[in-house]
């Protein structure tokens, strides 16, 4: 039995608070590197990998490796099941606080966290994920157009300039080698590859290949599914990597503190306008052209309109639904979800490859559902920075506009509460208005405020503050904080990315009838445009800072 | 449409006395007919937590401080069709609101705890487990009330 009565209420019983303390858990180990402990270095990291040569000399070593410098003797496999043991064990004593079937869900999480790497470790295949070096991209008579790149482009840069400089070409002083000496120094540098093809997808291939193991899984495999879904918790894992991004932001902010403000502060800005139109809209278009009741017109508009399954029962519970409403529309809200995850990031870097802020706000506003939304932002992040690299040879430093997609999420998030409220209050003393003497309390605001934002306001905040008061700890902060933003943060989101796919099943769009054409409508002729109007008004002109570059 | 019975996701027993709903959920004395027993209810008052805050607030009127804890409590929950509300000990239901808040007033004036022509704050807590499970992890509340019933 769960009733909320006190503030505290959920603290150990929630997958909401579950992921603030999972989040803030890693946060504060990796703060430990400051004093030079160093307590998240086994985490498992990737690399880049390329067939030929892993099946002539297999070793674990190429695929996996320790991310921490501290335990660069542990055994790359050691390291995978140390990440297995460590997140299984906190994943379960989760599990068991909120009351899942522990047994069910360990077996269950093991299943999904082997799929997971599975995929991921495909995923970093070379063929799939490498992006051509600079040399190659902007002077490929000389380099030749197939040089890859298996490390960072800027990386594989320098080692190629500095083979070159060993070779006698001097390309800083303006020099210029022929291709002998080119290829020669391409041969020379570590992480340089010459490869036949290359989809060149960055990241977003392990993400698009999560997804679809999952989806295959969730609509093909259903007893499979079944056994999966006990710990198929795409919202649990997508806060707790959202808390890890708020250490992202907060390593960002250090470097383009004026741009993180300026887009938390559009993010806000645009969100609020957006509401106010969204909202109405889909509620009148509800109620006139497709006649529903008051209440499900309410549940719906907020669905669609706002932050999907939150908004959705946040707004039934504020006007007293039966809950039978809000379990129907979120159905509908988590199928949809699905379509915009696979279709928006695709199009948006297609339609307008030169705002990629503008495009990671408009997809924050219109994907519903947070893990959806994160995970299209991924997408959207790696196919923009690769797709602009490639176009023109220029990489934007990664992780802006996945930032900007979920910074204006969060912001939606927060107003959640704030909203149900404002429609409780409407709904108790002027629409259902009965002589029973029915109170609202505030306290539903924050029964209703999304507890994980807490944790990713602190990551944040906290690094921005090292940042400002303690500068010369920065660089041993960063140890840390680098290795919980990035190989555990990525696991979370490949987590996700199987998890979200094996719940979905487009089998429960049967029998919606005019609820599934009203959100149809809605999400696509209306919120998509407006959605994309607004973040271009509030976040033109806004670019990630440019990592590399000729 | 399958599972959409909020309550049948906490383990209802097809069996029960009340289909949908956890075994023992109503207790003995309650054959699903709103019965009652005289020895219990209101038997203790519960901290309902923020109250204070909404009186002050002004959400309660005048009658603020004299009504600071709740002098039932009880939880309430959606079984497919009526709205339904219980302790230990009793239960109450009805399709809409009005009509639950009508039969918890019979119900408590078939009791001999509260007095005719007292009044009685009553905590409704809506028990989220009977959300789907699936569900549970977008969102973790639903809602209370707090009705003044006058016996």
């Amino acid at each position: 039995m769960a009733v909320n009565r006190k503030w505290t209420d959920g603290m150990l019983s929630t997958e909401d608070w579950w992921a603030v303390w999972l989040g803030l858990l890693m946060f504060f180990a990796g703060l430990l590197t400051i004093w030079g402990v160093d307590l998240v270095g086994w985490m498992t990291k990737l690399h880049t990998w390329e067939v030929t040569n892993l099946l002539a000399d297999f070793s674990w070593g190429k695929l996996v490796a320790p991310a921490g410098e501290a335990y660069k003797e542990m055994p790359p496999f050691v390291s995978l099941l140390t990440t297995y043991a460590v997140f299984t064990v906190l994943v379960c004593i989760g599990a068991y606080f909120q009351r899942l079937n522990v047994k069910r869900f360990f077996w269950g999480f093991t299943a999904i966290f082997f799929i997971t790497w599975s995929v991921w470790i495909i995923g970093h295949e070379a063929h799939f994920k490498a992006l051509k070096t600079t040399q190659s991209v902007m002077q490929s008579k000389i380099y030749g157009s197939d040089v890859y790149c298996t490390s960072k482009v800027n990386t594989c840069s320098k080692e190629i300039n500095k083979a070159l400089k060993d070779l006698g070409v001097n390309t800083a002083a303006g020099q210029q080698p022929d291709a002998e000496t080119a290829a020669e120094a391409v041969d020379m540098a570590k992480h340089a590859v010459s490869l036949s093809w290359g989809l060149q997808l960055g990241g977003g291939f392990s993400y698009m290949l999560a997804l679809a193991v999952g989806l295959i899984i969730g609509n093909l495999f259903r007893g499979l599914a079944g056994f999966l879904r006990e710990a198929a918790k795409p919202e649990w894992f997508i806060k707790t990597a959202i808390v890890y991004l708020g250490i992202k932001l907060g390593l960002m902010s250090m470097k383009a503190t004026g741009f993180a403000v300026e887009l938390a502060l559009a993010g806000a800005a645009a969100t609020f306008v957006a509401y106010l139109l969204f909202w109405p809209i889909v509620y009148t278009l509800a109620r006139k052209v497709f006649k529903l009741r008051r209440d499900a017109s309410a549940v719906l508009s907020s669905g669609i309109s706002i932050c999907g399954v939150s908004a959705a029962i946040a707004t039934a519970g504020a006007i007293r639904a039966r809950p039978v409403l809000p379990i129907a529309v979120s159905m509908l809200i988590v199928v949809f979800a699905m379509f915009e995850l696979v279709v928006l990031p695709t199009a948006y870097s297609t339609i307008a490859p030169d705002q990629p802020i503008v495009n990671g706000a408009a997809l924050g506003m219109t994907v519903k559902t947070d893990g959806a939304d994160a995970a299209a932002g991924a997408i959207l992040d790696e196919l923009m920075v690769a797709n602009h690299y490639r176009a023109t040879g220029v990489q934007w430093e990664p992780d802006w506009i996945l930032s900007a997609a979920v910074l204006t999420k969060i912001w939606i998030d927060v107003f959640i509460g704030v909203w149900a409220f404002i429609l409780a209050i409407i709904w108790v003393y002027k629409v259902d208005r009965k002589p029973g003497e029915e109170h609202v309390g505030a306290s539903e605001i924050w029964f209703r405020f999304p507890k994980f934002v807490i944790g990713y306001f602190i990551a944040w905040f906290t690094y921005v503050g090292i940042a400002v008061w303690f500068p010369e700890a920065i660089k041993a902060a960063s140890v840390g904080a680098n290795i919980v933003q990035s190989p555990m943060r990525g696991m979370m989101f490949m987590l996700t990315f199987v998890a979200i796919g094996v719940i979905t099943d487009f089998g429960k769009l049967k029998g919606m009838g005019r609820l599934a054409v009203l959100y149809a409508i809605a999400l696509f002729a209306i919120i998509a445009p407006i959605a994309y109007v607004v973040a271009y008004i509030f976040h033109r002109g806004m670019m990630p800072p440019v990592v590399a570059g000729p | 449409m399958q599972g959409m019975d909020p309550c049948a996701q906490v383990g209802g027993n097809p069996s029960s006395a009340e289909p949908g709903f956890p075994d023992g959920l109503f207790g003995r004395s309650h054959q699903g007919n709103g019965g009652h027993s005289p020895h219990v209810i209101g038997a203790s008052v519960l901290d309902v937590g923020f109250r204070e805050d909404e009186h002050i607030r002004g959400f309660t009127g005048p009658r603020a401080k004299q009504t600071m804890k709740a002098d039932l409590e009880l939880i309430l929950v959606h079984d497919g069709r009526h709205w339904v509300v219980h302790n230990d000990n009793l239960v109450a239901k009805g399709e809409e609101f009005e009509a639950l808040d009508a039969d918890l007033k019979r119900v408590l004036l078939e009791s001999s705890t509260f007095l005719p022509g007292e009044r009685v704050t009553v905590f409704m807590g809506f028990d989220f487990d009977t959300i789907p499970t699936w569900l549970r992890q977008y969102h973790t509340h639903y809602f209370n009330r707090i009705v003044t019933v006058d016996l």
